[in-house]
């Protein structure tokens, strides 16, 4: 390389790395033989800490909770909210397979099994902080002594006064507010024995909101209530999601290299608020208030992404009652029992207390198994092979709704839990046999759980936004380089990478510059 | 630039603040195709609402309506009518 060539990629580098957003910087020339020419590409890792702050940043944040706020009333103004039956308007509620309405069957069994667990707590002061047009408020309310909804979209607000209109029901211990779900002014402490948060938190701007949401849930909560917080979606099996809804949008001649590149796309630009259910135990730690912290894959025989995907969390505030049980577990991995093994277990000896650890999970098992084909592709593996392969797998997982029905039928409470955070979405269960009392309290079991390496709650959830930051980084370092230097050391293409790639001798590699990473912002 | 070059532009803008950078035709599909999604439809229809007045509140709103340039076109002149204003 001529040094005034290598003069100016140390200018241009100098002048990259000058940028706050900038942690490392590398240039090279790439030639082009056919047009005789070369062409400066240049190279960043991003300072993710100035990511993470142009996030955090208020006005940020407030933006992107509008955006929501306009996309649910937007929701409202379409012919599916005109023709929605009075206390069913299921409006805005697609499926991200075939991105049409999840089907009206599939929502009333949604809605059916969230209002019979929060009535499973006896509440008589709900709080629920975004109940939208009113599918869980609607169906509880008025067996309640007083029920606060909060929602921040005006007109999702007004359709659902224009059904406790059609309704005509006695409405009198309603009170429905317009506000942000961070707004809890005008609550005195202990004034709810529920909370209620329930598909709402995806749409929170991150997860700092969510925590501080929680915090004063926390503090307007009654000891002995709980706070119930349904349809999270898990981090833990984000990546599974996205091969999933991938795969089956997919043409059948597709390269598996280029779904695989798809599925990582789809969650680098996720724009809702993933959850780890690590978070909730990260936040016990922070809050000593919550006494409990349960955490359920979902309940529902409907095979649909809020089965497969999300899960429901309670949190107990107060002091528990006793300490955990004594359980001898069962592992499933190393003893895979079949649903009738476990049946055929209840019914023969008929134990108190069965737990089973690590339990496979049905509803993802082809996922699982098209995650796993997407790790290492070979070049020409399509989409129509893999589906071929998966359709020929001999399922080995236990779905958790048969798990539910063998209890019904064989009188014994079964609670399941994902607190073990695992990515295959594999879970624990323990049934405990029923007395006459059909009313019995859960059993208070140490629920496997993952070392937590920190109580920083922003760990375990992903950065709604952050892909798209990085975008507009870029081309704010583009426009930086403009300014400042002449139009022969603009860079024809700036490629973001997460490390710059390096030689042997532990300095930058130049031309594996110019191989790394495809998602490069074109100069201009 | 007229009205319609902007909305090209504008798409252009949010498909690469995607990392999309692959071309687009007047026909081309950008929400219901999953090249979009419900957060960059929210900043078409408040661009479609400052620039070119139309009232969602009036046409009702749906994807389509906005899923691509030819549709976008559709909806400004059908939001213009005389007919509708009657």
């Amino acid at each position: 390389m001529h040094d005034s060539q290598l003069a100016k990629l140390r200018e241009l580098e100098a002048t990259l790395l000058a940028h706050q957003g900038v942690r490392q910087a590398a240039a090279a020339f790439r030639e082009d033989a056919n047009l005789r020419t070369s062409n400066l590409v240049a190279c960043i890792v991003p300072d993710e800490n100035y990511i993470s702050r142009a996030l955090a940043d208020p006005d940020n944040q407030e933006k992107r909770v509008y955006k929501w706020r306009k996309t649910f009333d937007l929701a409202q103004l379409g012919k599916q909210a005109g023709a929605s039956e009075p206390g069913f308007n299921i409006a805005g509620w697609n499926s991200s397979y075939t991105r049409m309405p999840i089907p009206a069957d599939q929502m009333l069994e949604w809605v059916d099994l969230t209002v019979q667990e929060i009535l499973s707590f006896c509440p008589r002061e709900i709080l629920e902080i975004g109940c939208g047009t009113g599918l869980l408020l609607l169906r509880i309310a008025r067996g309640v002594r007083r029920y606060v909804g909060m929602d921040f979209a005006p007109t999702v607000l007004g359709k659902l006064k224009q059904q406790m209109l059609e309704i005509g029901a006695d409405w009198n211990g309603v009170t429905l507010l317009e506000r942000s779900a961070d707004n809890f002014e005008g609550f005195g402490d202990a004034s709810f024995d529920t909370i209620v948060l329930n598909s709402v938190l995806q749409h929170f701007p991150s997860a700092a909101y969510l925590a501080k949401v929680l915090e004063e849930a926390c503090r307007v909560v009654k000891p002995g209530g709980r706070i119930f917080v349904g349809d999270v979606r898990n981090l833990a099996l984000l990546d599974l999601y996205a091969a999933s809804v991938e795969l089956y949008q997919a043409p059948p001649h597709m390269k598996l290299i280029e779904l695989r590149q798809r599925a990582f796309r789809r969650t680098e630009f996720e724009e809702q608020l993933v959850i780890s259910p690590a978070f909730f135990m990260a936040l016990q730690r922070r809050i000593p208030k919550i006494s409990k912290v349960e955490v359920r894959p979902k309940r529902g025989r409907c095979d649909n992404e809020l089965t497969r995907f999300r899960f429901n969390v309670t949190l107990h505030v107060g002091t528990p009652s006793s300490g955990p049980v004594a359980l001898s577990w069962l592992d499933w991995v190393e003893q895979p029992l079949t649903l009738q093994n476990i049946a055929e277990l209840l019914r023969d000896q008929k134990p108190e207390l069965l737990a089973i650890k690590r339990i496979g999970n049905a509803r993802i098992e082809r996922d699982m198994h098209a995650l796993a084909a997407l790790e290492n592709p070979d070049d020409q593996d399509t989409v129509d092979d893999l589906r071929k392969r998966l359709d020929t797998l001999v399922p080995r997982a236990i779905d958790p709704g048969n798990l539910w029905s063998v209890g019904e039928e064989l009188r014994y409470r079964v609670n399941l839990s994902w607190t073990s955070c695992r990515s295959d979405g594999s879970y624990e269960a323990v049934f405990q046999k029923m007395g006459p009392d059909e009313q019995l309290a859960g059993p208070i079991v140490d629920w496997p759980r993952p070392e937590l390496g920190s109580e920083d709650v922003e760990r375990y959830a992903n950065m709604p936004g952050r892909a798209v930051q990085r975008q507009r980084l870029a081309d704010q370092i583009l426009d930086h380089c403009k300014s400042r230097l002449s139009n022969d050391l603009w860079p024809e293409a700036l490629i973001l990478l997460d490390a710059l790639p390096l030689a042997a001798d532990g300095t930058i590699d130049r031309q594996a510059v110019l191989q790394a990473g495809d998602a490069f912002v074109q100069g201009s | 630039m007229d009205r319609i070059e902007e909305i090209r532009v504008f798409f252009k803008k949010l498909l690469a603040l995607r990392g999309d950078r692959q071309s687009f035709s007047d026909q081309s599909s950008l929400f219901l195709s999953g090249r979009l999604g419900s957060v960059e439809a929210v900043e078409v229809v408040v661009l479609l609402e400052e620039k070119f007045g139309i009232d969602f509140t009036e046409t009702g709103f749906d994807e389509t309506q906005i899923d691509s340039i030819d549709a976008i076109q559709l909806l400004i002149r059908t939001a213009k009518s005389p007919s509708r204003a009657e």
